[in-house]
């Protein structure tokens, strides 16, 4: 403590901060900083694959729009780029390196320079990525899956050496930088938290955000070494995954190896997006999360489970049927531990004073579309209605009704909320609630007739559906959903201009806590200082939500208060 | 919106698929009906000061978590019976049962190309490795009521052989044999598509499944592959339907 007071202590006696543009700017090592520099990069690398999903949208309409192996180049990098590029940064590099010191009372990341090594490697990753899509040769264009041999073949589709290459450099890079940021959020979760802070005291958004970590660290090694064996493969000529006559790889492997990552990788952005939910959803229906502890170990349990579901993605791939059953089984039981927690995360609501800000209604039609995406999984999961929907639009259909949901209902919805802490502004509520209806109705527009084009047996990444006499019918719900979702992107990019000028020119609020939230960071100011707490240091009293419990007659604790820095060593 | 299933076995799958999507539709209307009761009874203007617990009576929507279980359990169970029909059992076993109980199997090889089927008949005597095998790119034909045992791998990247009409799809893999079956019940002409990104022309990579009635079967394969006057007289009379 006597240290972390002395630094204070320096930085009290110089008055304003005084740093350079360079170091307070570009290589901050400031948590909030570096969390804006990442949610930033996060939203061009969005609107980047948003564009690549509005021209193959287009060509889907309009079969000739785009050549063959741009429409796979683009799908290719819309799927890569929406996962790695957007939700990622976003909701654990942005909100994660904003919110987990301010949530738990630090000053800062436990590895502030790591930090900052973390958010430039992932910007080196971003450059990469994009040259790898202009590099000459044509893009990588073999799915965000990377399946060998495809993907380790150049001969087998056109071109394209240079450009896969740098797509798993890109990838490799960006799994650096999480990983550096895991290690962050974990050590600092827990060892940086506020005296009388205890786990079970921790908002469920940093218990979402260490368990995201866990499961990235233990998830991604396997594919990390299975990028290299796949680099080797391309550059080198083994034989890991691919197959020639007489040197037999195993194609097989890659999928193990990937969708071991993979399906950890699916909740290592859910969590967090729930934790955005649980935050928003206490702080406008003035109730407690119903079953804090359920939410926890629920989270646990289907962390663990997560493991143990992967081969899903490959039921009809050539594994063995009946370790297929197995992986059926757990893939169906992992519904139970999220409907737990979508139970919780509904009674949070009952009995509550619903207050429907735009943070609200974001995260109200983010727990809806949970719903959805949930429970369109079980025919996925099931092994025997996997068989047909397997790499059908159900499954498109699917992951949309979930990762859009994350990467985007979510996200907006702790935009909305932390807008305020993060710039000491306002986004125009008004605003706000057009955005968020005009949303859910293009959203939906453009998703949920993908389960209709699955139950018609649709094949996925398929440049246009004319080719089949049995999907020509079906060609009104193409156009319906390219319609769709160049209204949703146009309502996003409106939505991009406002948030950029309310940064700079939005009504401006004084009050560190508008919301009347209970959590630590609305004691700090807003926009909080370096080093978050001035002259304080907060202590940790009670639990995290502490709205209208107990029959008290007030409408909120806050879960502790600021006590200035000499008191403390007194104590 | 599934298309017509003309085989024996497709209504296994089917059952698993109206039984976790018409489950799912039931449990998300009434979850969005009970949703939209605590946002519409719960909102500011009607509720201004929260309750200090839950009503008693929303407590019990908890219940749900255990209708999942139940619904988790009833669906592992059909579904493992369809998949255990359809894939555990291994293909030597199923083809004994099937000449124990006295039906007629055919016996295909299908491999994968970019971007095109290729298809291995064994010819008159049902045997592989005979001079009289042949080969079709992007057709197979089949006998009406025939269990059709299918070989399956790719000569050059994963494809996967997807036949909606008898609700069967299999990767084809480059370097391994995998093995589907099925028994078309239906003659007419039907698609096959190929449901694993395979390159440029994935979207193109278009077969088709001809299931024949037995004699005309018989005939087509007396003078197969240059036989092709069955097949057109066949692509006639369906265009007259």
């Amino acid at each position: 403590m006597s240290q972390v007071a002395s630094v204070v202590g320096h930085h009290l006696e110089s008055g304003e901060h005084e740093m350079s543009f360079i170091r307070k700017y570009i290589f901050s090592t400031d948590h909030k900083t570096i969390g804006k520099q990442y949610l930033l990069t996060g939203v061009v690398m969005a609107i980047f694959g948003g564009a690549l999903a509005i021209f193959f949208r287009i060509n889907l309409a309009n079969p000739g729009f785009l050549t063959d192996s741009q429409y796979n180049a683009f799908v290719t990098y819309h799927g890569a780029i929406m996962f790695f590029w957007v939700a990622m940064p976003i909701l654990l590099g942005g909100f994660g390196n904003m919110l987990i010191p301010l949530m738990i009372g630090a000053r800062d990341m436990a590895f502030p320079t790591l930090n900052m090594i973390s958010f430039w490697t992932f910007f080196l990753s971003s450059v990469v990525l994009v040259i790898s899509f202009f590099v000459p040769g044509g893009a990588f264009s073999g799915g965000w899956t990377v399946y060998p041999p495809l993907s380790a073949d150049p001969e087998r589709f056109l071109g394209a050496n240079l450009g896969t290459v740098l797509f798993l450099l890109a990838l490799a890079l960006e799994f650096a930088s999480m990983l550096m940021g895991g290690v962050n959020f974990i050590t600092t979760s827990l060892t940086l938290r506020a005296k009388g802070l205890s786990l079970m005291r921790l908002p469920i958004f940093v218990w979402m955000q260490v368990l995201a970590s866990l499961l990235f660290m233990f998830s991604v090694t396997p594919l990390i070494a299975g990028a290299i064996m796949l680099l080797l493969d391309i550059i080198l000529g083994t034989h890991f995954f691919r197959v020639e006559a007489g040197k037999v790889g195993d194609p097989i492997l890659w999928q193990h190896l990937f969708w071991f990552f993979g399906h950890p990788e699916v909740y290592v952005i859910l969590f967090p997006a729930l934790g955005i939910l649980f935050e928003v959803i206490t702080t406008f229906a003035r109730r407690p999360v119903f079953s804090y502890k359920l939410v926890v170990y629920a989270s646990i349990v289907a962390g663990i489970l997560s493991f143990l579901v992967w081969a899903h993605h490959q039921f009809v791939a050539g594994i063995n049927p009946l370790s297929a059953t197995g992986f059926s089984i757990t893939t169906v039981l992992i519904s139970v531990p999220f409907s737990m927690t979508l139970v919780a995360m509904g009674l949070t609501y009952a009995g509550g004073s619903i207050r429907f800000t735009p943070a609200m209604l974001f995260a109200t039609f983010a727990f809806a579309m949970f719903i959805i995406g949930g429970l369109t999984g079980l025919p996925l999961g099931a092994v025997a209605s996997d068989i047909y929907f397997h790499d059908t639009y159900f499954v498109v259909g699917h992951f949309h009704y979930t990762v859009f949901t994350i990467a985007v209902l979510s996200t907006i919805a702790g935009v909305y909320h932390w807008f305020p802490k993060m710039f000491g502004r306002r986004i125009n509520d008004t605003f706000g609630k057009i955005h968020a209806w005009l949303t859910l109705i293009f959203y939906n527009g453009f998703a949920f007739p993908a389960f209709f084009l699955g139950m018609a047996g649709h094949p996925r990444r398929y440049a246009t559906a004319l080719e089949f006499g049995f999907l020509q019918k079906y060609q009104w719900i193409h156009e319906l959903m390219t319609i769709s979702s160049i209204l949703l992107l146009a309502t996003q990019i409106i939505f991009l201009i406002v948030f950029f000028y309310s940064i700079f020119a939005g009504k401006e609020e004084t009050e560190p806590n508008p919301w009347k939230s209970t959590t630590l960071e609305w004691l700090a100011p807003s926009p909080p200082p370096h080093l978050n707490w001035g002259a304080f240091t907060p202590v940790v009293e009670r639990g995290p939500y502490e709205y209208a419990s107990n029959g008290k007659d007030v409408d909120f604790i806050p879960q502790g208060r600021l006590v200035k820095i000499e008191h403390m060593q007194k104590a | 919106m599934l298309p017509i299933d003309i085989s024996e076995h497709g209504y296994l799958v089917d059952r698993v698929i109206k039984f976790s999507v018409g489950g799912g539709v039931i449990i998300g209307i009434v979850s969005f009906a009970i949703l939209f009761y605590i946002l519409w009874r719960f909102r500011r203007s009607k509720n201004p000061t929260p309750l200090s617990d839950v009503p008693p009576l929303l407590k019990k929507v908890v219940y749900i978590d255990f209708v999942m279980i139940i619904f988790d359990l009833i669906l592992l169970f059909v579904s493992t019976y369809a998949w255990f029909i359809f894939f555990i059992r291994p293909v030597e076993k199923i083809k004994k049962e099937v000449v124990d109980k006295g039906e007629k199997f055919v016996e295909v090889k299908v491999i994968g190309r970019q971007f095109f089927w290729t298809f291995e008949y064994p010819g008159k005597d049902g045997k592989f490795g005979t001079p009289d095998d042949f080969t079709l790119g992007n057709v197979l034909v089949v006998p009406e009521n025939h269990y059709v045992f299918v070989k399956l791998t790719a000569a050059d990247v994963i494809h996967s052989l997807f036949i909606p009409n008898v609700r069967v799809k299999y990767d084809a893999i480059p370097g391994k044999e995998t093995h589907l079956w099925f028994k078309p019940t239906k003659s007419g002409k039907y698609e096959i598509a190929c449901a694993e990104i395979c390159g440029e022309m994935h979207y193109r990579m278009k077969a088709y499944l001809v299931v024949l009635s037995e004699e005309d079967y018989k005939k087509w394969i007396e003078n197969a592959p240059y036989e092709v006057s069955v097949l057109k007289d066949f692509e006639e009379k369906i265009a007259k339907k």
